[in-house]
């Protein structure tokens, strides 16, 4: 029993951490009904535009402005990303995503033909082998861009249903896609992200606890409540219109688009807390995204995936069960409580934990 | 057709087919498909490129990769296309045939604690059955659980489903994980891994042994797929995934069939995982956390979903990729990820529903229609 | 209270003081609906409860209070399955149908809880699996004939018109050797021809099979015409039961739902005269 104290407050720690992911889920979910499984890597890539632009790393900027930027660009990120990705899905324009894409693609290819020539199954052409020189690698890819603009435009699907699970794919895809990204403008060596507070400790009776925790958890509880808040007024309100019936809403004169971004932007911004949070209390590195995804959505569900109380509750609770059992009886227990929770917590209240919870089909 | 499969009304009870050759289409080029891939390791693939030239082993254990990704993904396109239930706990119980089988088959000489090598004991322990008494075994085993793992089915839908069983499905794996820290009893070797004792068939090397193993993986659940699926068990699955409402009142148990499809899923999941096991001779259960599910959702979706050869082509592209790109990593996730997101907005069916939609595009119906009218048929 | 038909059999099919009530809304009170052999009407306005009352009976709402009875026997403490198996069938609004199967699948669902020989055998391509699937499929198709639809039997049903497809459903609903079968809105969205094939083929078979049929609808001159007997549900309650002339000159009636200038036509009037 001792260190119980010091192991509630790491769970809580922790919680808050899977709580802010599953917050951001569902505040997509709520509103575009859109599963984002790249909501933690979206964050992260916040986390390491603050942590490069802080004083740990190039740019040099205080801790403070860092992570208010870091902020501002996830708010941006997310927004991008929805305009580019998820609104050719509902029944918008599909040209900004092409456009997007076909010269991500032309620059991509230029590096690719310029290092590895073409794909080793043209190898046997003669001479076709090996790398290019810069400017030929130029021209095949700049040949590449309307080919794939062209196709983009035709057969992207306009739909103005699209089923949850294929959103799903998307974003796990997207998800794969950023990890990369970040691989490839950051190096895969893990960071230290230093927060003016890291390192202090105070006591409670015997125990030692970190103010980076005691922040984290707080900032948690603060982000919720500012959920809670928005969600009740009148922007919230709309968000939930256009994810209920997206069409109805836009002949009552919502502006759907608006709302989306400014729906992504909110999300995105809460994973980027969640992660700045999180990166500079533990360590920033490639890995930081991939355990908290799993955890959100778990958090998510518990809360059924409508109620901002009942997600927040089930992070907390899954990250108190992980660090109580797993200090208390073994560490090895310590990744099967996520899973024992949820698939009890399902099993009794097939809904989540909230009473508006409902069920959704996918 | 023969002629008592005609109503009163002179009329097809079955689809009429077309005559000739056409009328066993995918029984044909099933049978040639195969056939082929059977007698591909006696003649080396001229360079469709190095990674499956089956000459060498490094090719040919890159096709039984295939091979088992493709087993799995069938079962796989049962559970969640054919019966449109979201059963993540692929993973889990593939590893379930790969460590099942690994465990029954390795020897027990090594009980004798006294003297033998403690990391070799732990490494290769187990019962020392044979293989083919091992290996139904564990698959009906795995589509048992299989079932328990599906039984949230019942009461869960969608999303709520698919997270309650891919927590089911990491269980599976943590178990085995823990296995002498926590319990044991098992002979899983924990988080160390196990070495796989390798079946070889009359005097060939492992890797074509596994080769074959695999092969034979895919052309049992394909066949499986291939017959349940034409008859009353594949209406009966597109029912409860397009009408689960009204299945109540015509009869349809939708809780019944979403459990067969888990039982069917999980066999051939723990079939393909034991012929996978075989291939890569050590079992560790990194190697089946969720990234694997993932890696089986891109085969089962970019090959194409509720679609025939769908896995096939989603495993050869992936594993194709993976190969390529091993010395870079990074572009591996990037390239995954883009093939995903193309996928889902360009090509919903995946890679094996292009024939169709340039049969059934504009343009292709023009050239039909200009051929036509010269005469050319 | 039971009913007895004039044959002195028990009805086919009878509700009895039915109470519905989800949380605080009463949605079913004290609904007294025997019905009769042959064709029955349930017509009332929309909200009424009618789709409520099928629901009980298919097996998805239990009724709060009442009992629901098939030729005297008690239905309550049966299954979906089990409802089917004792003969009650029915078709929805919204047809639910596989959209990429072909319509003989489609119709082939409906023999589904007839099959004996189960899915091994079918894995194991037994040639007595083969026989009753065959069986299966010709009295299905004999059934589409019925309703212009045999030849359209390998059609993918996505590719069928709204009015088609509901025809399907009623083939799907018919084939599953019922009892009594309840019709939502079936000539909903049907066009003029489609009706007629659709009430020829229902009429021969009520003949045939002497089945109870329920026909949920808004079209009052098909139900009038139709329907020797119909009940009218308003709020929740039964506000008026009988033979068409006497439900369609019912004051009440005339109030709630039907309004003013409502004439029963001739065709209408010979039903009224032939009800049973």
């Amino acid at each position: 029993m001792d260190q119980l104290l010091q192991q509630i407050v790491a769970g809580l720690e922790a919680g808050s951490y899977y709580s802010l992911i599953g917050l951001a889920i569902v505040v997509i979910m709520k509103s575009t009904d859109v599963p984002n499984f790249a909501m933690a890597e979206m964050g992260l890539v916040a986390a390491y535009v603050a942590w490069w632009l802080s004083d740990d790393a190039e740019v040099g900027l205080p801790f403070a402005l860092a992570i208010i930027i870091g902020l501002v660009f996830a708010a941006a990120f997310g927004a991008v990303t929805q305009f580019l990705l998820v609104r050719p899905l509902t029944g918008l324009s599909n040209q900004p995503l092409a456009v997007f894409s076909s010269l991500a693609f032309g620059f991509v290819m230029i590096d690719q033909i310029r290092e590895r020539g073409l794909p080793a199954f043209i190898d046997w052409i003669p001479g076709l082998g090996g790398g290019y020189p810069t400017p030929i690698a130029v021209l095949l890819s700049i040949a590449l861009v309307p080919i794939s603009y062209f196709i983009l435009r035709k057969w992207v699907k306009k739909l103005d249903v699209i089923d949850h699970f294929p959103l799903l794919l998307l974003t796990i895809g997207l998800n794969f896609a950023l990890g990369s990204i970040i691989e490839n403008l950051w190096s895969s060596t893990p960071q230290r992200f230093e927060a003016p507070w890291s390192g202090e400790t105070f006591n409670v009776g015997d125990t030692r606890i970190g103010v980076d925790q005691l922040i984290s958890i707080s900032m948690g509880a603060a982000i919720a409540l500012i959920l809670a808040a928005f969600f009740r007024s009148k922007w919230g309100v709309r968000m939930r219109a256009i994810a209920e019936d997206g069409s109805t809403a836009r002949m009552l004169g919502i502006n759907a688009g608006a709302v989306s971004l400014i729906a992504w932007a909110l999300g995105t911004s809460v994973a980027g807390a969640a992660m700045i949070l999180n990166t500079s209390s533990t360590v920033l590195e490639l890995g930081s995204a991939e355990g908290l995804i799993l955890k959100g959505f778990i958090a998510a569900v518990l809360g059924g995936f409508v109620s901002l109380p009942g997600t927040f509750a089930g992070g907390l609770i899954v990250g108190v069960a992980e660090a109580v059992v797993g200090g208390q009886i073994s560490t090895s227990l310590q990744p099967t409580m996520a899973l024992l929770i949820v698939v009890a917590v399902l099993l009794i209240s097939p809904g989540g934990l909230s009473r508006e919870a409902k069920l959704r089909e996918v | 057709m023969s002629a008592t499969e005609i109503s009163a009304s002179d009329r097809p009870l079955y689809p009429p087919k077309p005559g000739g050759w056409r009328r066993h289409q995918t029984f044909i080029s099933s049978f040639w498909i195969f056939a082929v891939l059977a007698v591909l390791p006696w003649f080396p693939l001229l360079a469709f490129t190095g990674t499956f030239d089956t000459g060498n082993d490094f090719g040919a254990g890159n096709m039984a990769f295939v091979f088992a990704f493709a087993a799995a993904a069938v079962g796989f396109n049962l559970l969640v296309g054919y019966s449109g239930t979201l059963g993540l706990a692929h993973a889990g119980l593939f590893a379930l045939g790969a460590y099942g089988t690994a465990i029954l088959t390795a020897p027990a000489e090594c009980l004798d604690f006294d003297t033998c090598d403690p990391v070799v004991r732990e490494a290769s322990s187990g019962y020392g059955w044979p293989f083919f008494v091992a290996l139904p075994l564990v698959c009906v085993a795995a589509a048992i659980i299989g079932i328990v793992v599906g039984f949230p089915a019942a009461r869960l839908k969608g999303f709520f489903l698919a997270i309650a069983t891919l927590a089911l499905g990491e269980l599976i794996v943590t178990i085995i994980r823990l296995d002498d820290d926590v319990w044991s009893g098992l002979k899983t070797n924990g988080g160390t891994g196990k070495q796989v004792p390798i079946f070889r068939f009359w005097g060939a090397g492992p890797v074509t042994s596994a080769y074959y193993m695999a092969l034979g993986a895919l052309i049992i659940t394909f066949i499986g797929y291939v017959i349940l699926t034409e008859r009353r068990l594949g209406r009966t699955l597109k029912a409860v995934r397009d009408t689960e409402i009204a299945t109540g009142p015509i009869g349809i148990s939708a809780t019944y069939y979403k459990l067969v499809a888990f039982g069917l899923a999980a066999f051939s999941a723990s079939l393909a995982g034991a012929a996978w096991a075989q291939n890569s001779a050590f079992v560790n259960p990194a190697s089946f956390r969720t990234r694997l599910l993932v890696f089986l959702l891109v085969v089962l979706i970019v090959g194409g979903l509720g679609r025939l050869w769908g896995p096939l082509i989603g495993a050869v592209f992936f594993v194709y990729l993976r190969q390529e790109l091993q010395s870079t990593q990074k572009l591996l996730f990037l390239l995954i990820g883009i093939a995903l997101i193309l996928t889902v907005l360009i090509l919903p069916d995946g890679f094996a529903s292009v024939p169709d939609r340039i049969r059934d595009s504009r343009w292709a119906q023009d050239l039909r229609k200009r051929f036509k009218s010269v005469g050319v048929k | 209270m039971m009913t007895t038909t004039t044959t002195g059999k028990p009805a086919p099919l009878e509700l009895d003081d039915l109470h519905v009530a989800f949380g605080g809304n009463r949605v079913l009170e004290g609904v007294d609906l025997p019905f009769k052999p042959g064709f029955n009407g349930l017509i009332g306005p929309n909200g009424a409860g009618k789709t409520t009352v099928f629901n009980v009976l298919s097996g998805y709402v239990k009724p709060t209070t009442g009992t629901v009875r098939m030729e005297g026997e008690d239905l309550a403490d049966l299954s979906q399955t089990g409802r089917v198996k004792a003969g009650i069938s029915r078709t929805f609004q919204s047809p639910k149908l596989i959209l990429d199967a072909t319509v003989m699948e489609n119709t082939l669902l409906g023999r589904h809880h007839l099959f004996k020989w189960g899915h091994l055998s079918e894995l194991l391509m037994l040639p007595q699996q083969r026989r009753e699937e065959t069986e299966a499929r010709r009295i299905c198709m004999d059934m589409l004939d019925r309703f212009g639809l045999a030849d359209d039997a390998h059609k993918d049903t996505g590719d069928l018109s709204l009015g088609s497809q509901k025809i399907v459903e009623v083939c799907r609903a018919l084939v599953a050797d019922p009892k009594v079968v309840l019709l939502d809105e079936p000539a909903a969205g049907l066009g003029a021809d489609d009706v007629t094939v659709l009430l020829a083929g229902l009429r021969e078979l009520v003949a045939d099979q002497d089945l109870c049929l329920v026909i949920i609808e808004h079209d009052l001159e098909l139900v009038t015409t139709m329907c020797p007997e119909i009940s009218v549900l308003h709020f929740g309650r039964i506000i008026s039961q009988g033979t068409p002339a006497e439900v369609t000159s019912d004051p009440v009636v005339i109030e709630a739902y039907l309004g003013h200038g409502f004439e029963l036509s001739e065709e209408a009037e010979e039903t009224a005269g032939e009800s049973v």
